[in-house]
């Protein structure tokens, strides 16, 4: 089999940012504003400032802790069908997302999102075989502030069978998302075996971490649930203008920040998010483009060089606001450069107005983007059987390969047969009078109307609904 | 050195940003007799506003807006502690009160509206951020600010625009000071359901609405 690939750094040019980053950790270390991250760094004779709550990480310690880095683990679901390997080689796609607003399927404008809308993504995730991964995709606005995770979550357990990633922001929050998970797996210990849920941390820059949420992540480090860490510098903002010193300082931040998680419980999965943006030289707003992609590739190689499964963003939202030339373009850009760098996890293309507008029929069409990108991964076969010369020969100058046996029995399995976009005349075309977004929304209905929602346990709803109910009288009032 | 001459790299030293440049040739005016006031309105400001005349124009961007900004508080900064010249005090047009709200880090979008507002004329105290809305709410009863600018870059976090209106309502203190609204999930509509009174979507916008509500031409 030959699939085309892409590799940007040479051994030499890892090498340096590596040492490099050894250097940055050496020199500046890593603020983590938390006093548990700092005890831990002491502990294992790091140097620690408790005036700027930093620690300074010597690169014996790093060296040592990416020995203990797992580069493949298990990413359980509550239908053991749908568990999969991270690092095992294949692409796995996640909804991840978060905007306030959603474009209403029937009306088509804009509208702040609801939990009738984060129900509803669920449930084309959940129908939709080609997501591995559920992340809640919208805001529930209607709900109290206080309590929109909690909800997050408990809407995750109840319409998701699939591998869930979240977040925690509040520590109050913990000792209720660790009954839910006492809910759906049996016991929380469970967790370790059957690791049904991904964490998300975000280390901040320049090199630097909200403390509240590195003490959060902390107290899950006896369950061991994958980590999900992503660093997201902006370079000419909170890293150096440069591409290539915003991919050192991301490239320090994730090896200090990995080191924490390692000494805290060594061989704890983590899968590093790569993503960087560039700030917006005229509005002063995030944007990402061909310069983003160019860090993002580079910190795959670096992830591949310290076998670590790592993530890309490339493709997940468009800075277009509508469905369009720009969002298509921008949706492919980043899924083939993705799908070329051979990382392991992309993030599905699902929201527009670079990451604030929720749009299904988007996600719709990210199928189409997802299966074409994905199509040249699986590459082409260089063997006598598929070389055909003997064909080629016997054929000479006589065109009727249509006609050969070869060509019935394996055209399904050479080409991609379009799904979403159809292959019409203009007359068939202008006939259907239907334009793509039309099309997608129509696709949407039609997933959300035939899902059929895989039934939950009635005790383990009870038992949700009561750990909700709880929640909300400590954290909501 | 003749005047004009000087004046003119003065007039560069802001363009290209040149810190040091820029308060050397300070130096060197103040030793040849030039006046302050003279230095400022002909060697410095031009450089200012050609740098704001570029910004509009899509010439300049934002580091270039920064770097200036920089060059001419050194420059400021060195006349004060050089005492040689009372600085023409320059015209406030309003009062402004930024923060970013409770439980948001985020910081940039904040310092480009407290940038730009002061390069318009605004006098901007600056609460940082992560602040609890108790103490915006003391700071406006202590301050009496014409503007109070919120910030918010996370959706968790918006609500707590929100907070500080509907603290301010109970206070009875609404009236007395217009509130702004920004950042990246902030919307016009948003705005308008937590009834603030204005919302902008960049730096530039927040100085064009900041006039606007205080009904400044």
């Amino acid at each position: 089999m030959v699939v085309p690939k892409f590799a940007m750094l040479c051994k030499e040019e890892m090498d340096l940012i590596h040492s490099r980053s050894l250097e940055i950790l050496q020199k500046a270390g890593v603020q983590f504003n938390s006093e548990r991250a700092l005890d831990i760094f002491e502990d294992v004779g790091c140097p620690v400032n408790r005036d700027d709550m930093s620690a300074k990480i010597p690169p014996k310690i790093v060296e040592q802790c990416l020995k203990t880095l797992p580069s493949r683990f298990a990413k359980a679901a509550r239908d053991p069908q749908k568990s999969f390997v991270c690092g095992d080689g294949d692409i796995f796609y996640t909804s991840v997302s978060l905007p306030s607003y959603i474009r209403d399927l029937e009306t088509r404008t804009r509208r702040l999102s609801t939990l009738e809308d984060l129900i509803q993504c669920a449930n084309l995730v959940e129908a939709m075989d080609e997501i591995q991964e559920w992340c809640p995709m919208v805001l529930p606005n209607d709900i109290d502030p206080r309590m929109r995770l909690m909800k997050s979550c408990h809407v995750s357990f109840m319409h998701t069978t699939k591998h869930i990633m979240g977040a925690i922001e509040q520590a109050a929050e913990t000792p209720f998302f660790l009954e839910m998970i006492d809910a759906v797996l049996g016991h929380r210990d469970e967790l370790k075996e059957n690791p049904i849920l991904t964490l998300v941390i975000e280390p901040m820059s320049p090199l630097t971490n909200d403390g509240k949420l590195v003490d959060n992540l902390l107290a899950w480090s006896n369950y061991q649930p994958p980590i999900f860490m992503q660093v997201l510098p902006l370079a000419g903002a909170t890293s150096p203008v440069t591409l290539s010193g915003t991919v050192l300082q991301e490239n320090a931040s994730f090896l200090g920040n990995m080191v924490l998680y390692q000494l805290a419980s060594p061989g704890w999965p983590i899968i590093w998010g790569t993503a960087g943006g560039v700030l917006d030289m005229r509005s002063g707003q995030y944007a990402g483009g061909p310069e983003a992609m160019l860090m993002t590739l580079a910190l795959v190689e670096m992830a591949k060089y310290y076998h670590v499964p790592c993530a890309t963003f490339g493709a997940s939202s468009s800075e277009s606001k509508g469905i369009g030339y720009q969002s298509g373009m921008e949706s492919m850009f980043g899924q083939v450069l993705s799908v070329l760098g051979q990382v392991d996890n992309i993030v599905w293309p699902t929201d527009l107005d670079g990451f604030a507008l929720m749009d299904l029929a988007h996600v719709m069409l990210g199928k189409e983007v997802v299966r074409q990108a994905g199509r040249l991964r699986i590459g082409m076969q260089l063997d006598d059987e598929h070389l055909m010369t003997d064909l080629i020969v016997k054929m000479k100058f006589n065109g009727e390969y249509l006609g050969d046996l070869s060509t019935k029995q394996l055209f399904r399995k050479e080409y991609l047969l379009p799904d979403l976009f159809p292959r019409e005349t203009f007359e068939q075309w202008e006939a259907r009078g239907q334009s793509e977004e039309e099309m997608a929304v129509l696709k949407v209905k039609e997933l959300l109307d035939n899902h059929k929602p895989e039934p939950l346990d009635p005790e383990i709803v009870k038992e949700l609904d009561r750990v909700y109910a709880s929640a909300e009288k400590i954290l909501g009032g | 050195m003749s005047n004009p001459m000087i004046f003119e790299k003065m007039t560069t030293s802001i363009i290209d940003g040149q810190i040091q440049t820029a308060t050397d040739l300070l130096k060197q005016a103040m030793t040849d007799g030039i006046p302050a006031n003279a230095c400022v309105q002909k060697g410095f400001k031009p450089g200012l506003d050609e740098i704001g005349r570029g910004f509009e124009a899509g010439d300049y961007f934002i580091p270039d807006l920064i770097l200036a900004g920089k060059v001419m508080q050194s420059v400021v900064e060195s006349l004060q502690a050089d005492s040689n010249e009372e600085l023409e005090k320059k015209k406030i047009v309003g009062s402004v009160i930024m923060a970013t709200v409770k439980g948001d880090l985020h910081t940039i979008g904040k310092q480009l509206v407290i940038m730009m507002l002061s390069m318009n004329g605004f006098a901007v105290t600056d609460l940082g951020i992560d602040v609890p809305s108790e103490v915006i709410v003391e700071e406006v009863k202590q301050e009496r600010p014409d503007i109070i600018g919120l910030s918010s870059l996370l959706s968790t976090t918006t609500a707590y625009q929100k907070e500080v209106i509907e603290a301010l309502e109970k206070e009875g203190i609404r009236d007395s000071v217009k509130v702004l609204v920004g950042g990246a999930v902030v919307s016009k509509e948003w705005a308008m359901q937590i009834g603030a009174d204005g919302y902008a979507e960049d730096a530039n916008s927040a100085v064009i609405v900041a006039k606007e509500v205080l009904g400044i031409p």
